[in-house]
C-alpha cells in the first residue's frame, strides 16, 4: 500500500517508472512553491497533464480523477488533496509543515469500472481491453521534494563555532566536527582579530571565503564518510545540501562548497570596497 | 487557570547541553539546571501560551495506563503548539530541564548508571531528530502521542490511545511505522475496526494476520478517494479472512 517509485501492480499504471502505456508519459510540474513567513501558510501551484487521449478523455467525463499526496514525514503531515488535470492549486495551512515535503500526484478510478482499451497498453496485459475497478491507481506521477519552514534561511555560518585556544600556532586554525556545532579552534590572539573583522559591516563576507571556505571543504569531507545524523551541523548541511541540489558524496568539494556558502568569493570585492 | 509563554533556549544553549552530558550527570540526577538557566538565554519566548498545570500531575510510572493518561494532560497543557513547533527541540529542552525535569528523572533516569544513564539523558532529555521527538523525549512522545491518536481517530482520540497502547509491538507498529500509518485514511480504518472488534488485539499473531490480509486487498487501491464506510467493509473483510485462517 506504500506508494514507492519502484511499486510495480498487476494492472496498467500511467508512471514513469513502468512501461505499461508505451506511448504516453504522465507529467506533473510544480512552480517554486511560497511560503508566507507570517502564517508559514505553504501554497503550492502546478500543472498536471496526462499525456493520453484516452485518459484526459476519461477525466474530462469523470470517470478518472486526480489527486495530490502531501506528506511530512517530520511532521507527520499526510494529506490527500483533490485537483484538478491541467493547472491546479493547492494551500496548506501554516504549522504543518516542516522539513522535506514529497509530493505526489495520482490519477484513479472513480467510476465504477473503466475499461482501458488494448491497444493503448503493453502487450503483457493481454489482447482484450483491461477492465480497472474502482478506487484503483491508474496514473502516478514522479516524486517532487522541497524544504518547508525557515531552517533553510538560516546563514551556513550559523553551524560553526569560532573558539579561542593557545594550542593553536597564532595564524593557523583547526576544525573539530565532533560537537553539535563546528568548532574552529584559532590562537587568543588571531580570535580577536577575527572578531573583529565578523563585527566589522561587511566582514562576514571575508570571513566566508578566507576562514568558512576551507573550512567546509575539509567538513564536506568528514560528512561524506560518516553520517553523523546526532550532530546539528550535519542535519543544517545536508538539508543545504538537498536545496541547492549538491549530494554529500565526497567528490568535487570545492565546487561544492562554494554553492554551499552562495558562491562567496564572487562578493569579496564589496567587502573590499566597503572598507577601504 | 494561569496561563504561561512557551519559552525555548538558545542554539548555543542546545548545543552545550548536548555537548555537555557527562559534566552535567549530577545535575540530570538531582541538582538541577536552575543555576546555568540564571546565566541566560534559557528564556526565548515564542507567542504561543500553555497551562502549567497539567505538567505538574505527570506520573512517572512505566505503564501504560500512565502513558496514556500522561499524553492526555501534556496536551491539555499544551495544546497551542502546532506540529513544526512541536518538532523544536529547544522547546522541549527548556520542559525536560526545567518545568518538567523531576517527571523526566523519575520515569528515564532512575536505576540508571554509567553509559546507560547518559544514553537515556540523551534520548530522553533532547529532541533533535525525528524519533526523538517523536518516541523518545520524555515530553514531547506524549505530545506526539495525543496529536497522532486524535487525527487518527478525531471523536474519541483516548480510544485511539488506549488500542496503541495496547502493547509496546502495537506503538511499534502503528506510531513508529510512518511509512503505512502516515495515511491517515488507512490507519485510521485500522483503529476503528480494532476498536469495533478487540479479537485482533488479544494476540500478534492476529494482527499480523490481519496486516498481511489488508496488504493483499488494499494493493493499489486509492484509500483516500473511499467514503469511511467503504474502508470500513473492506477492513471488515480483512478480519474475517483472518479469523478463519487462524481458526482452529
Amino acid at each position: 500500500m506504500k506508494l514507492k517509485g519502484d511499486t510495480r501492480f498487476p494492472y496498467p499504471v500511467l508512471a514513469s517508472f513502468t512501461d505499461d502505456y508505451p506511448a504516453a508519459k504522465f507529467s506533473l510540474e510544480v512552480e517554486p512553491v511560497r511560503e508566507v513567513t507570517e502564517t508559514g501558510e505553504v501554497e503550492i501551484r502546478g500543472e498536471l497533464r496526462p499525456g493520453e487521449q484516452f485518459l484526459d478523455h476519461a477525466l474530462a467525463e469523470g470517470m478518472l480523477e486526480c489527486g495530490l499526496y502531501i506528506t511530512c514525514e517530520h511532521t507527520y503531515f499526510s494529506e490527500f488533496l483533490a485537483i484538478s488535470p491541467g493547472n491546479w492549486k493547492v494551500t496548506v495551512a501554516g504549522g504543518n509543515l516542516r522539513g522535506v515535503v514529497k509530493l505526489r500526484a495520482i490519477i484513479y478510478v472513480a467510476a465504477e469500472t473503466l475499461s482501458v482499451p488494448a491497444g493503448l497498453i503493453h502487450e503483457e496485459f493481454g489482447e482484450q481491453d483491461f477492465l480497472l475497478r474502482k478506487y484503483s491507481l491508474a496514473g502516478v506521477s514522479d516524486e517532487f521534494e522541497f524544504e518547508a519552514g525557515l531552517d533553510k534561511l538560516v546563514p551556513m555560518e550559523s553551524v560553526f563555532r569560532l573558539e579561542s585556544t593557545s594550542s593553536v600556532e597564532n595564524g593557523l586554525f583547526r576544525v573539530g566536527t565532533d560537537t553539535q556545532a563546528i568548532v574552529i579552534q584559532v590562537h587568543p590572539t588571531l580570535y580577536n582579530s577575527l572578531n573583529q573583522v565578523r563585527n566589522s559591516g561587511h566582514g562576514r563576507q571575508i570571513l566566508l571565503s578566507s576562514l568558512y571556505l576551507p573550512c567546509l571543504i575539509e567538513v564536506l569531507d568528514v560528512a561524506s564518510r560518516d553520517k553523523c545524523d546526532h550532530l546539528r551541523w550535519y542535519r543544517a548541511i545536508e538539508s543545504r545540501c538537498r536545496q541547492v541540489g549538491v549530494e554529500l558524496d565526497g567528490k568535487d568539494l570545492l565546487r561544492k562548497a562554494q554553492l554551499l556558502l552562495d558562491c562567496p568569493v564572487g562578493k569579496v570585492h564589496e567587502a573590499v570596497e566597503a572598507l577601504s | 487557570m494561569s496561563l504561561n509563554k512557551v519559552l525555548y533556549v538558545g542554539q548555543a544553549v542546545a548545543d552545550q547541553l548536548i555537548d555537555s552530558i557527562d559534566e552535567n550527570v549530577d545535575r540530570y540526577c538531582s541538582e538541577g539546571f536552575q543555576d546555568l538557566a540564571e546565566q541566560g538565554n534559557w528564556e526565548i519566548a515564542t507567542n504561543l501560551t500553555y497551562d502549567p498545570g497539567p505538567l505538574k500531575e505527570l506520573d512517572p510510572a512505566r505503564t501504560a495506563e500512565a502513558e496514556i493518561n500522561n499524553s492526555i494532560l501534556v496536551w491539555r497543557s499544551l495544546s497551542s503548539l502546532t506540529p513544526s513547533l512541536a518538532t523544536e527541540n529547544r522547546i522541549w529542552i527548556r520542559f525536560t530541564h526545567l518545568e518538567c525535569l523531576g517527571f523526566s528523572q523519575k520515569r528515564w533516569l532512575e536505576g540508571k548508571t554509567g553509559e546507560a544513564l547518559t544514553k537515556a539523558i540523551r534520548a530522553h532529555f533532547f529532541a533533535d531528530t525525528r524519533t526523538r521527538w517523536r518516541d523518545d523525549n520524555a515530553v514531547s512522545r506524549l505530545w506526539w502521542n495525543y496529536w497522532i491518536a486524535q487525527r487518527l481517530m478525531p471523536e474519541d482520540p483516548e480510544k485511539a490511545l488506549s488500542i496503541i497502547f495496547r502493547s509496546t509491538d502495537m506503538r511499534l507498529n502503528t506510531v513508529e511505522r510512518p511509512g503505512l500509518f502516515i495515511r491517515p485514511a488507512i490507519s485510521a480504518g485500522i483503529l476503528r475496526t480494532f476498536a469495533s472488534d478487540e479479537w485482533v488485539l488479544a494476540r500478534e499473531e492476529r494482527w499480523r494476520k490481519f496486516m498481511t490480509e489488508l496488504n493483499k486487498a488494499g494493493a493499489g487501491k486509492v484509500f483516500e478517494a473511499m467514503k469511511e464506510t467503504e474502508i470500513d467493509q473492506l477492513m471488515n473483510r480483512c478480519l474475517d479472512r483472518a479469523k478463519s485462517a487462524l481458526a482452529p
